[in-house]
């Protein structure tokens, strides 16, 4: 199953089995989506540079500032797929000539593996750009945006996972906003739903786990050591959300050495996050629907992304092209 | 309703838990409307809860 929310309600026409007083948006939770354009140009330019730039293979497509990674690799920069860090450091050991950059995109779930392998110890060729994001932040933030009302949150289970579901609390006890841990089975998102409204019934707000075969309230310890290990929380740039405080984690001093950012010098060039006619950064808070963009399934399609939204298969725009899902609007 | 690759007792039990949610929206103020997000964060889960 795809731990997606969205590809769930969407493939399984979930929206189809509500009614429709009740309306499910999808919020910010895509990495590729967020990662802002710094990152992308900055791999770009190495890959040009002669660099061996690993990245997953979502990133290859999203549409950057001069050009995306797909296009520097018909360029003949080196840039190359990989399903984890492990494969990039492999690379980097198979290729002792080269120097090979990983670009580390993710939320809580991807962050620690990262760490782990940072600390297990990597080839001297090997170096990392972190551009690793945190979820709760982000909803702190929707929770500011005046213009968004929301009922409930549904809270991501594999984030939880890590984090623990007690992370999630904030929001029931201080914003008074019932939250729902859950999975990703269709059966998960209905029950997350069910329960959201039974708070609301109850005129209550609290957090509840619905995925509680996975999600333990303090979560994986070892996984959140790791991280405490090798990242400084800190504030950080979202593509098309803007600046959140604490909510990007960086590589602590220790791992200078392993940091792209500091062992190479990049070129200064003004980065563009959102292009002009994009609405990415408005589906991306839940302010609209893919199929309210204009430009959705036009100029912007998976085969020819405008925005960041259409390229990785959980980006929202992706999802919703993907499986013709027309929310009643 | 589109369920492909749910077999006929994961329909059935998503069927009975839209018709709680549907009874439960008409427990709520008659009218009221529920709007909610959901929020995920992911890129390689799968590979990592595979992982020793």
């Amino acid at each position: 199953m795809a731990p997606i929310h969205e590809q769930t309600i969407s493939r399984f026409g979930l929206r189809s089995l509500l009614p429709e007083e009740v309306e499910v948006i999808a919020g910010p939770g895509c990495p590729v989506c967020v990662t802002p354009t710094v990152a992308l140009d900055r791999a770009v330019e190495l890959a040009l540079r002669g660099v061996t730039v690993t990245v997953f293979g979502d990133l290859l497509m999203v549409p950057a500032t001069r050009m995306s990674l797909l296009e520097a690799k018909a360029r003949r920069g080196d840039v190359r797929v990989v399903y984890s860090v492990s494969d990039a450091v492999e690379v980097a050991r198979r290729n002792p000539e080269k120097e090979v950059v990983f670009v580390s995109v993710g939320f809580e779930t991807t962050a620690p593996t990262t760490a782990s392998e940072l600390l297990r110890g990597v080839p001297e060729n090997f170096s990392v750009m972190c551009y690793h994001r945190l979820i709760p932040p982000a909803m702190e933030l929707l929770l500011g945006v005046g213009d968004i009302h929301i009922d409930g949150f549904i809270c991501p289970g594999h984030v939880a996972a890590i984090i623990g579901a007690g992370a999630f609390r904030v929001f029931a006890e201080a914003y008074k906003m019932p939250t729902v841990v859950a999975g990703f089975e269709p059966n998960d998102v209905l029950l997350a739903i069910l329960m959201l409204l039974r708070q609301l019934r109850d005129g209550e707000a609290r957090c509840e786990n619905e995925y509680s075969r996975v999600v333990r309230e303090e979560g994986n310890l070892k996984a959140q050591k790791l991280m405490s290990e090798v990242y400084d929380v800190a504030t950080a740039d979202w593509r098309g959300i803007g600046r959140i405080p604490q909510s990007g984690l960086f590589l602590k001093r220790e791992f200078e050495d392993v940091d792209a950012e500091k062992r190479y010098e990049f070129t200064p060039i003004k980065h563009v996050d959102i292009n002009p006619g994009c609405n990415c950064h408005l589906v991306m808070v839940g302010k609209i629907y893919p199929s309210e963009c204009r430009l959705f399934g036009k100029t912007c399609t998976p085969q020819k992304p405008y925005g960041p939204c259409m390229v990785s298969s959980e980006g929202t725009c992706r999802i919703y092209y993907k499986y013709g899902e027309h929310p009643k609007l | 309703m589109r369920m492909k690759g749910l077999d006929v007792a994961e329909q059935f039990r998503s069927a009975m838990i839209a018709r709680e949610v549907s009874e439960e929206i008409r427990r709520l103020r008659p009218g009221r409307k529920v709007k909610f997000m959901h929020v995920c964060g992911t890129a390689t889960w799968p590979r990592f809860t595979s992982r020793p």
